[in-house]
């Protein structure tokens, strides 16, 4: 059964439910709803980002959904990034940033996970001026707290 | 827009990516330089990526690092997975919020005691030492300590000296969500008369190291786990298996795994081996056997039968550890690969401990021995995996072996191989040749005869993967064979003219033609498969071909892997 789904800017996209319903937040929309035909409202995502959304969505329609367990290991997770997924975030870092957003608020956790993988493979290597700059991000420490945090932390440098 | 990397949640998840170095188990080391980076971006950043720099804490990497004690005094308390492995007086943890403990020396007693009291929520716990000779606290701390957890998914006891099973089982019983249990080196564990035991309903997985006849009695542990699925267990002589069995076959329906807790260094020791007896008594207690791992000394028959009379359907994975192998030791592996139609996993590994250690000079398995496991053909057909880390087909080039030259002639001739009368010299067909000493199945799909005609090679028989040493040319061959055809032969006509020199490169090319690559723990250049093992290992793979599934096959030295 077909779903549609309207953007901020008021473009429709129909998608099947089952695709749709890679989304935890639509899928509870849906649950809640009931059988209907009109279309769900996401008034925070943008047609270009759920153009993409729906795209990762249709890729891995058949993926086992996975459950959020509370005691999760963190330090089990892999940070391998499949090569389709890669090419997938091969994108400019607005968009990058736009679709981490909208993973978040539509809780797709596979399509955030790649996001954040994206993100932290940028970080890697970098001294914190380099991440600033690269992400846009104002410094607001004190010169001393500054001074106060790399002491703490000069032991974690080259580990 | 909003920035993501303004977001807490956002942050922590990203952090999180950066903070593990990727490890296999649960000892996951933290790799700190980028953490490191990211909490001197900003407040946020610090506020929300400071915890996950000391979310695994390991006092011997500390000591390694050079963490300063006063700064990390007060950033324990962000500690989730604590190994605590040192003597000497170290950071101390602050923590009230750990999920993981491990108390690995006795000099640290009273931080375990302290640890253990103010961590009620601990998931996994591994004490070990509590109770050593010289640095014994009051049995009754460590018992009350003990007694604070209720909430232990994961327990596991080492060194406890002169205590009482029951004190174990009040433990277990206090931490209904117990699933895992191990003793390990308990000494002189009395065991009383227990009447009506609370029953261990979550338990599923139980580990018995202690040597048996210290711990007369400990085997009544099993009767008390409705669930158990694994047993873990000290497979020496001294093991009771009469009891152990029968405590299994009334009281655990559902165990599926009996695994020896030694290793293959272990099995060394002849004090470290299941009896026959033992073997036969232990495997028919379970329903069902899925996992079987144990040491004995070698495979027999009557074992053998006890084994697959019940539990050939059932069984995925099989490991032995043997002391020495004969041809009963692999007509017996043959007769599992060929009655056990779910099986996944295979080892036979022999006691000398490494698993690929390019160890030549090690007493390895007979090849003649092992080609009995290619008697009756194999119906495993989800078999993945296969270990024979007692057969070591290679060798070093230099070892005694005539000098054959290119072609199997002596290298004093120096014949051009693009000399017509080489050519010659070389007709034949290996259908006339396999009659004398080869053992080659004639009626394989591979076997095709073979001419050498003035050493070319015909262009439309040239496969993308065929090397330029190698000249073979068939005329009358009236289908054309396919590259991996075209490349056996060329292992057979090698194999035949017994050259060091080529035959392992032409096997390891027939390999690839069948997916297969060839890993070694030594410079390929340096080596040369030994005579004894040539056929053994064309049979092998030849019946390695055929399962759909398989992926790996381990032996000494060497290692195949499928590649697509």
């Amino acid at each position: 059964m077909p779903v549609t789904l309207t953007s901020l800017d008021d473009v429709k996209f129909t998608v099947d439910k089952e695709v749709a319903e890679r989304s935890i937040l639509i899928k509870n929309m849906i649950e809640d709803v009931g059988e209907s035909d009109s279309p769900i409202p996401l008034p925070n995502v943008s047609s270009a980002v759920l153009k993409k959304v729906i795209e990762y969505c249709e890729h891995h329609r058949n993926d086992p959904v996975q459950v959020q367990d509370e005691t999760d290991d963190p330090r089990k997770r892999s940070n391998d990034i499949e090569e389709w997924d890669m090419k997938f975030m091969t994108v400019d870092q607005e968009m990058l940033f736009e679709i981490i957003l909208a993973a978040n608020y539509l809780d797709i956790k596979p399509l955030l996970d790649v996001g954040c993988k994206t993100v932290a493979n940028i970080i890697k290597g970098k001294t914190p001026e380099e991440i600033r700059k690269v992400f846009n991000i104002v410094n607001d420490f004190t010169p001393e707290e500054e001074a106060q945090i790399k002491k703490e932390n000069e032991w974690a440098e080259d580990r | 827009m909003l920035h993501p990397l303004a977001l807490p949640e956002i942050i922590e998840k990203v952090g999180s990516f950066l903070a593990w170095r990727h490890a296999p188990d649960i000892t996951a080391i933290v790799k700190p330089s980028d953490l490191a980076s990211c909490v001197r971006v900003n407040r946020i950043w610090h506020q929300t990526l400071t915890p996950l720099i000391w979310t695994v804490f390991r006092d011997d990497v500390a000591a390694e690092w050079g963490i300063p004690a006063d700064s990390a005094a007060s950033l324990t308390k962000h500690v989730r997975f604590a190994y605590l492995s040192q003597g000497s007086q170290l950071i101390p943890i602050h923590s009230t919020k750990l999920r993981h403990l491990t108390l690995g020396h006795q000099d640290r007693m009273w931080d375990a005691l302290n640890l253990v009291c103010t961590n009620k929520q601990l998931a996994r716990l591994e004490w070990l030492a509590p109770f050593s000779s010289t640095h014994s606290p009051d049995k009754n701390l460590v018992r009350f300590a003990l007694s604070t957890v209720t909430s232990l998914t994961s327990l596991a006891l080492d060194c406890w000296r002169n205590s009482f099973l029951d004190d174990v089982i009040a433990i277990a019983q206090s931490n209904p969500d117990l699933q895992s249990l191990a003793l390990g080196s308990l000494i002189n564990l009395k065991v009383q008369h227990i009447t009506n035991p609370q029953l261990l309903f979550n338990l599923t997985e139980l580990r018995l190291e202690s040597h048996w006849g210290l711990n007369t009695g400990i085997e009544f542990l099993v009767r008390l786990c409705p669930r158990l699925s694994t047993l873990w267990f000290r497979a020496d002589s001294t093991c009771p298996y009469s009891a152990l069995a029968l405590n299994l076959a009334e009281c655990c329906p559902v165990v599926a795994s009996l695994k020896c807790v030694e290793g293959a260094k272990d099995a060394q020791s002849r004090n470290v081996m299941c009896t026959n007896d033992g073997v036969m008594c232990l495997v028919q207690a379970p329903h069902f056997l899925i996992h079987l791992e144990i040491p004995v000394k070698h495979l027999t028959y009557d074992m053998c039968d006890a084994l697959l009379d019940q539990h050939a359907s059932s069984l995925k994975s099989i490991r032995f550890y043997i002391q020495s192998a004969d041809e009963e030791d692999f007509f017996c592996v043959n007769e599992i690969l060929s009655r056990c139609l779910n099986l996944t996993s295979f080892a036979l590994n022999d006691s000398d401990g490494d698993d690929c250690g390019m160890d030549i000079w090690k007493q390895a398995w007979r090849a003649e021995d092992i080609c009995s496991m290619l008697v009756i053909p194999w119906n495993c057909s989800k078999l993945k995996t296969l270990q024979l880390t007692g057969a070591s087909p290679m060798c070093y080039l230099e070892d005694d072996y005539p000098d054959e030259g290119y072609f199997g002639f002596d290298s004093s001739d120096e014949k051009d191989e693009h000399d017509a009368s080489d050519g010659q010299d070389h007709q034949g067909s290996i259908s006339e040749i396999t009659t004398q000493d080869m053992d080659v199945d004639t009626d394989s799909q591979w076997t095709f005869d073979i001419v050498m005609e003035n050493g070319e090679l015909k262009d439309d028989q040239k496969g993308s993967i065929m090397s330029d040493k190698y000249k073979v040319y068939d005329p009358f061959m009236d289908i054309d064979p396919t590259p991996s055809e075209l490349a056996f032969d060329i292992v057979l006509q090698l194999l035949e003219t017994d050259s060091k020199h080529m035959f392992l490169g032409a096997f390891s090319d027939w390999l690839e033609c069948l997916g297969w690559s060839l890993q070694t723990d030594v410079e390929m250049c340096e080596l040369a498969i030994k005579k004894d093992h040539k056929h053994l290992l064309i049979e092998l793979f030849e019946c390695v071909a055929t399962m759909p599934v398989m992926d790996q096959i381990v032996m000494g030295g060497v290692k195949v892997v499928k590649t697509c």
